[in-house]
């Protein structure tokens, strides 16, 4: 089974038969018979129609009673995944080590990848990024301080829904 | 498997930075090559045409097919020995296509010192040779050299990795089944000799090849018996009286032709079967690359943004996203082959480790190949980490890593340093290939970390003497060391020595992945089997 997304809609669409281009929708069967690598001969029911399809990149655009249609195939795992995990806003040490500098100052507003700090462990430099948008609560370690690992580095406050920070 | 997200900015300055510096050391990496595959002095170019000979890679153009990839191997070999002047060890090893197989060459640059053999001249044609018995390539010799260069033969005769394992893996070659094309362009002289004789096939040119154990001067001296080289071992003589070569060519074209077709005589093996579909090129641009790896290797990236450029549809199915975050681990594919790969973001601790080791047998059972993006510091170190046996769940990593049978292959994308790197697949651990990017560094530990070390022991030596270094002293102890360091963590170094299979375009990585991958198919995976893990 595929999932394909059109005008924002979820179809999830089943292949009929192995080595045949027939698909399911809703139970029903379409047969499809490939003409030229970019038109099909679609047919459900008794009447054929013939439609253009173009690939690019995960969209196929579908052109059909000369009106195009852009349809996106939906990755499953992606789809299916709760919301993203960012940690409530608080970035948690990778591994022990020191604050080389901080990139933003407490109280300024920050966007979801804004670079908070960097920090430095064994020879390597990391920046650590916001997680979520809102302001900047705290950065608990001045520079030159040393952390351990899953110590809170940075905490932002998520702004509130009518975008404003609380 | 989903398509990664990327999330670089390919407008900030650092990107910018980035893209500019590495621009500059692809630019210099092709000068380098370039240099050492085409510029030579003019008197040689004129000697070899004055003898009839074409230039070692004139002959590779008559000799693979038109239009297919060479995956040339080594090429700076020794760019930092002998005055720099031996240029890729005066051999050229790589992987091409004949007829649509594919087989390694061994070729003596005649252009070069005559063709004579260095110390690390012999180092890469046992390596060119090691990848043919790993893979089961066919081997074509060209053959071209003035012997062995004499004032350094005690780095070049008598140990166990040197000429003589020339010898040892064409037999070994032989044993296994994997044919053998000697074509002899010039003279083989001594130990060189035993090449075309070692061989399954061989040709022979007309007037320019001479095969003979001693040369007409050695003759002379031991016997006093006086003798044209074409007398004592040329094509005429070995194809008609003593049977050491088996066809006569007219020239080198035509040397060329034979060779070609005594190949297709051959019976091609059946590959390794796994888990391969049709390609697709990475759905993000691999050029970005550029701009993704920091100029300078202290600076931590995103091992994911590296892949997303180098695997199919840029389709990457991670395993355990959220345990041990500072490994890397999934399964994406590689000109259509699955491949399990391991990449670092960051330090390897005790999670990070064990995850590494349980991927590895994942991919050992379901027979796929694992590729090592390397970017490791090492592992990590301190009381905390000592107690929850980081030592031993390194150790793990490692006695898994040696327990697959699967072709692994490495590439050092940033820093490769002490124990990190045999975790990672190091070259000690057999991978199939190992390369590294331009800008990556290799060594036991930083240059810094080591100038630091030794300093503290000087200090407290003389400290226990009662003695008390001023700030000069201790400068004056730490900058050789820097210095040393620094110049033998650099990878034209690294591929200097051998230590790896060559340095590449970041944009040339998915390609040389790709072809490596599949050659390394002709042969059979060998059976799972474990040593004792420290639990």
């Amino acid at each position: 089974m595929a999932t394909f997304s059109i005008h924002g809609s979820d179809e999830p669409v089943h292949q009929a038969r192995k080595h045949s281009a027939d698909i399911l929708v809703d139970d029903k069967l379409i047969s499809v018979l490939p003409i030229s690598l970019q038109s099909f001969s679609v047919k459900q029911s008794q009447h054929p129609i013939k439609i253009y399809a173009v690939v690019h990149g995960d969209s196929v655009y579908v052109q059909l009673h000369g009106r195009a249609t852009r349809i996106d195939r939906v990755d499953p795992t992606r789809a299916n995944a709760g919301a993203n995990l960012n940690g409530g806003g608080i970035s948690l040490a990778p591994m022990p080590g020191v604050v080389v500098s901080w990139l933003a100052l407490p109280g300024s507003l920050v966007k979801t990848g804004t670079p908070l700090l960097v920090i430095e462990s064994m020879k390597l430099q990391m920046t650590i990024e916001a997680t979520l948008d809102g302001m900047l609560e705290e950065l608990p370690f001045a520079e030159g301080q040393t952390f351990q690992r899953g110590a809170s580095l940075a905490r932002v406050c998520p702004d509130s829904p009518n975008g404003a920070a609380v | 498997m989903s398509r990664i997200i990327s999330k670089v900015d390919t407008e900030s300055t650092a990107y910018r930075k980035n893209f500019a510096d590495m621009s500059e050391r692809v630019k210099t990496l092709r000068q380098r090559l370039n240099q050492a595959r085409y510029e030579r002095p003019q008197r040689d170019i004129d000697r070899l045409k004055k003898s009839k000979k074409l230039t070692v890679r004139e002959r590779l153009d008559l000799l693979l097919d038109p239009g297919t990839p060479f995956l040339e191997l080594s090429a700076l070999a020794a760019n930092k020995a002998y005055g720099g002047d031996v240029h890729g060890a005066g051999q050229v090893s790589g992987i091409g296509i004949i007829n649509g197989r594919e087989v390694i060459i061994h070729a003596d640059d005649p252009s070069i010192k005559g063709g004579a053999w260095y110390p690390l001249s012999v180092k890469k044609i046992i390596r060119t040779l090691d990848i043919a018995i790993e893979n089961r390539l066919p081997v074509i010799h060209l053959c071209d050299s003035a012997g062995g260069f004499l004032p350094l033969q005690a780095d070049l005769f008598p140990d166990r990795y040197t000429a003589g394992r020339i010898f040892r893996n064409q037999c070994t070659l032989s044993k296994l089944g994997v044919p053998q094309i000697a074509v002899v362009l010039g003279h083989c002289t001594a130990g060189g000799a035993y090449i075309p004789a070692l061989s399954d096939y061989s040709v022979i040119v007309r007037g320019n090849g001479g095969v003979f154990l001693g040369g007409p001067p050695l003759v002379k001296a031991a016997t006093g018996e006086v003798v044209s080289a074409e007398a004592l071992g040329g094509a005429q003589m070995h194809t008609t009286v003593s049977g050491t070569c088996d066809y006569a060519a007219d020239n080198e074209p035509h040397a060329m032709a034979l060779a070609r077709d005594i190949l297709a005589q051959t019976t091609p093996v059946l590959k390794q079967r796994i888990d391969r579909i049709e390609p697709e090129p990475p759905h993000y641009d691999p050029q970005e690359l550029y701009g993704i790896i920091p100029s300078d290797w202290k600076i931590g990236f995103d091992m994911r943004e590296v892949i997303a450029r180098i695997v199919d549809g840029s389709h990457f199915h991670e395993y355990q996203p959220d345990y041990g975050t500072t490994m890397v681990c999934g399964f994406a594919r590689i000109w259509g082959c699955k491949v399990g790969i391991l990449a670092n973001n960051g330090v390897l601790f005790n999670d990070s480790s064990l995850k590494a080791a349980h991927f590895m047998r994942l991919c050992d059972r379901d027979r796929t190949p694992l590729v090592f993006l390397q970017n490791i510091t090492g592992y990590m170190v301190g009381r905390e980490y000592e107690e929850r046996g980081i030592t031993k769940d390194g150790a793990k990593m490692i006695m898994t890593q040696v327990g697959c049978s699967v072709p692994k292959f490495t590439v050092i994308v940033g820093g490769s340093f002490g124990a990190g790197n045999y975790g990672m697949c190091g070259r000690a651990f057999d991978g199939r290939f190992l390369w590294m990017w331009p800008q990556s560094q290799i060594a036991v530990m930083g240059a810094e970390q080591a100038a630091n070390t030794l300093a503290d022991v000087k200090i407290r030596q003389l400290q226990r003497e009662g003695q008390q270094l001023s700030e000069e002293d201790i400068e004056a102890i730490r900058q050789p060391v820097l210095d040393s360091f620094q110049a033998e963590s650099d990878a034209y170094y690294s591929s200097s020595e051998l230590w790896d299979d060559g340095i590449l375009d970041p944009l040339d990585t998915r390609n040389a992945l790709g072809m490596a991958i599949i050659a390394s198919l002709n042969a059979p995976f060998g059976d799972p089997g474990y040593g004792v893990l420290r639990l």
